[in-house]
Order: structure tokens, then C-alpha cells, then sequence
């Protein structure tokens, strides 16, 4: 690939008319551009789309540090960045290892995770000045900030019954992919996030339901959205002319038929 | 997975040692060295991917672990021609679910297998593609797809559990001999 070919792509998803990029985040793979540089390029080259990674592995970021490089990017790019995390996989465990990170087991990441977002929090609080003291994460009086331009979004990559509970307690949106569930699987899964949502006092409509998918129809995207609870989709963007296609047909035809449907 | 997994996957297609092949989207080469280890000494294998570097350090690992094996790198997209014929085998192993528009690609991989070839195609067990598996095709789905590309006999040689899209196949298909070929050259 030449080496701007991905702004290039985000500059053209931006003249389209799509409202989100997402970057995937493993730094262990040789060929793959670091998310966050990668993320900050692309806010900068564009005018109105949102940028997010898709999504960042907290064993790899650490949380504070994290939550002030998103912070920065939403400012300068005037509130156009929302935070996808992850806990990182543990059947990865060995290739975090590899890059410098912990590669916890599969319980412990999601604990890391949850202490994870709480640190975030506070790096965006506005607060003078914080401290937390986690099994995993601490802050010991830092001065946090800056604020983020907008109300940030932390998004959550979940699966398996832990992560999902986390999505309802803790998260402003759900962003699984195609490939670890099949369609089948939203529903459930999305009611079990309205009931953990609505368990904690929150509600479960200001959970953003963003999936990964590949090249759909318009009737499937429909379904998604009507039948299974799905907000928003992330497609393919590595062909410009597919990128034409789904901007000028599927993308209206499906806000139509959801609309004509509501 | 490892290079056993690798091997189980592609050792049903590959019924002779030696010969000419070549691992289309080979990457790195994981499959490669799969398919030098079931082709053995004497056999000629073209990688051909657009990651040069990736195919600069394949050829290392190819003469340190198989250097009976013959290995020529092509730097290029394998959805353009890239001057391949008269192959014994073509692997594309999670290649062509990059490519949306398969048919031509399948058309340029028919003409590149003599007659009796074999193309093997490994690919997850799924039709639903997110963003970075755009266009992945079920056994199912390939069955009716290399029929309609020309190719007969498919069949499935394996299929493995995997986290992602939650299983991996791989599958034999023999290019059908090309109409009208023999009657051309008859009726002059």
C-alpha cells in the first residue's frame, strides 16, 4: 500500500458523507500504522467526520495517557473523536506480551479494563486533582485535563457475559464485529445490555449500538437496525468505488426503510 | 495456529511431491512453507503478494527450513496479471475474501493451472464479512462460485475450529477444460 493510501480513503469516506472511521489498534502486527498517529492524521486532513479507534487495546495504552491523546485529538479536531476500547483478547496474550504489555488471562483483562474506564473518567473530570488507587491502574493526585471538546463516548468491544454486563454499567456505546457473532446473537445480547444498563440507572437508549460488517445489503442493514437493535455500521473502506456505491445506494436506502418503519 | 494446522489444512489437495506452484496473497508466507513442506525437494513455488518486505524475509526462512524448495517471490496483485501459466497447483489461503469482485480474479487463476491442476482455497466458514474480512464466502458459497468460475470437482478437504468466524476450511477445485478449444484449431 502507499503510504498515504489511508488518508487518502478517510479524505474520500469524508466527501461521501460518512459519519465515522475507525481504526483498527494492534500494534504487534509489522505492517500495521500506529492507531493513534494514524487516528490524528486523519482528523486533521478531514472536515466533519468522527474518528475512533476500533478498537484500542487498554493493555497496550495506558489508561491516563490515553484518555489525554483522545482528549487532545477531540479538541483539536473541534469534537470529532469518540474512544473505542478493548480489553485485549487473551488469545492474543502472547503477541501483547511480545509489544511490552501484560497479556493478562481472560478474567483479569476485563477487571484491568473496568479500572481502565474509571481512570478515564477522571482524566476527564475536570477535577482539580485525582487519585485511584485499582489493582491494576493508580493516579495519585494528578492534575487532570485537558476536558475533551464534547461529551466523549467510550465505546467497548464485548462478547462474553462480564464485557457485556460492563457495556450496560459503564459504557456510552457497543462495538462488536461481524466474525465473534453472528446476527443472530445482537438481540439477546443487546437486551442483556438494556437490563444491565437499566440495573445501574442508566438508560439504555444512550448506548450507541455500532457494529463492524462487512460489504451488506440494504435489506440486511434494515434487519439489523429494526430486528436486532443495531445503530450503526462500520464497512470496508479499502475500495473507493464500493465506497461510492454504499454512500450513494445503501446508506439512504437503509435510513429510509428505518425511518418509513419507525 | 501453527504450521501442523497450516499443513492439515492443505495436505489433502496435494496428492504429488515436486512441481510448480504458486501461493497467491501469500503475506508473510505461513501457508508457503506449509505448502514447501507437503511439496518437498524439487518443487517450485512463486509467492506472490504486494508486501515486498514480507516476501523479502519469506525467502530467508524458505532456505534455512526447505532448501530443496525453489522460491520465487513476485511483488504484486494477484488480481492483475502477474505472467503465471501452466501451474500444477494455485493455494490462496484468506486471499480472496479481499476481493470483491471474484470472478475475474477466478478467470485469470483458471488460465494460470494447466489442465488437471489444483486450486486450493482456504477461507473462513462464513458469508457475514466485517471491515477487515470484507468479502469472505462459506464452503457452501465457494461450491456454487468456482462451479460458475469454471472450476469442477470441488470438494471440501478440511475444516478447523477458529475464535474468528468461528471455523476455517480449505477446498479443492480442478479448472473444467476451456470450450472449444481443440475444435478451434479443427476447424482451420
Amino acid at each position: 500500500m502507499q503510504p498515504a493510501r489511508p488518508l487518502e480513503l478517510a479524505v474520500l469516506a469524508d466527501e461521501l458523507g460518512f459519519d465515522l472511521i475507525g481504526i483498527q489498534d494492534h500494534p504487534y502486527q509489522r505492517r500495521f500504522y500506529d492507531t493513534w498517529t494514524l487516528l490524528t492524521a486523519i482528523a486533521m486532513r478531514t472536515q466533519r467526520i468522527t474518528v475512533f479507534p476500533d478498537v484500542a487495546n487498554i493493555q497496550l495504552r495506558p489508561p491516563a495517557i490515553l484518555a489525554k491523546s483522545a482528549a487532545t485529538l477531540d479538541l483539536l479536531s473541534g469534537g470529532r473523536v469518540q474512544l473505542g476500547l478493548g480489553a485485549g483478547s487473551a488469545s492474543i496474550a502472547d503477541a501483547i506480551k511480545g509489544i511490552g504489555g501484560p497479556g493478562h488471562t481472560a478474567g483479569a483483562s476485563v477487571s484491568a479494563l473496568e479500572e481502565a474506564i474509571q481512570v478515564i473518567r477522571l482524566m476527564w473530570s475536570g477535577e482539580r486533582s485525582v487519585s485511584f488507587d485499582g489493582k491494576f491502574y493508580q493516579l495519585a493526585g494528578v492534575h487532570p485535563g485537558p476536558m475533551p471538546a464534547h461529551a466523549m463516548g467510550i465505546w467497548l468491544a464485548a462478547y462474553k457475559p462480564r464485557m457485556i454486563s460492563l457495556v450496560g454499567r459503564a459504557a456510552d456505546g457497543w462495538v462488536p464485529s461481524f466474525g465473534y457473532l453472528q446476527p443472530s446473537d445482537l438481540g439477546e445480547l443487546n437486551k442483556r445490555i438494556d437490563d444491565e444498563a437499566r440495573n445501574a440507572g442508566r438508560d439504555p437508549l444512550a448506548i450507541r449500538r455500532v457494529l463492524n460488517v462487512g460489504e451488506q445489503t440494504a435489506e440486511l442493514l434494515v434487519e439489523l437496525t429494526l430486528e436486532h437493535g443495531m445503530d450503526t455500521y462500520i464497512v470496508s473502506g479499502e475500495d473507493p468505488e464500493a465506497m461510492r456505491q454504499f454512500a450513494a445506494g445503501v446508506a439512504p436506502a437503509v435510513r429510509e426503510a428505518v425511518a418509513k418503519a419507525r | 495456529m501453527n504450521q501442523s494446522d497450516l499443513v492439515a489444512l492443505l495436505q489433502d489437495g496435494v496428492t504429488e511431491r515436486g512441481g510448480r506452484w504458486a501461493d497467491l496473497g501469500a503475506g508473510e508466507g505461513a501457508f508457503t512453507l506449509a505448502l514447501a513442506e507437503l511439496l518437498g525437494p524439487g518443487a517450485h513455488i512463486t509467492a506472490v503478494d504486494k508486501d515486498g518486505p514480507a516476501l523479502q524475509s519469506l525467502g530467508g526462512e524458505m532456505g534455512r527450513r526447505y532448501p530443496g524448495v525453489t522460491l520465487e517471490v513476485k511483488t504484486g496483485d494477484f488480481t492483475r496479471e502477474i505472467g503465471l501459466s501452466g501451474l500444477d497447483g494455485v493455494v490462496m489461503a484468506n486471499s480472496l475474501h479481499f476481493v470483491r469482485d471474484k470472478a475475474p480474479v477466478l478467470d485469470s487463476v483458471r488460465a494460470m493451472l494447466r489442465p488437471g491442476g489444483s486450486l486450493i482455497v482456504v477461507e473462513y466458514g462464513t458469508d457475514q464479512g466485517n471491515p477487515w474480512v470484507p468479502h469472505p464466502f462459506s464452503y457452501a458459497s465457494w461450491e456454487k462460485l468456482a462451479a460458475r468460475a469454471g472450476f469442477a470437482g470441488t470438494r471440501l478437504l478440511r475444516t478447523i475450529p477458529s475464535r474468528y468466524f468461528g471455523s476455517m476450511y480449505s477446498a479443492l477445485s480442478i479448472p473444467s477444460p476451456r470450450e472449444g478449444r481443440g475444435s478451434g484449431r479443427g476447424a482451420r
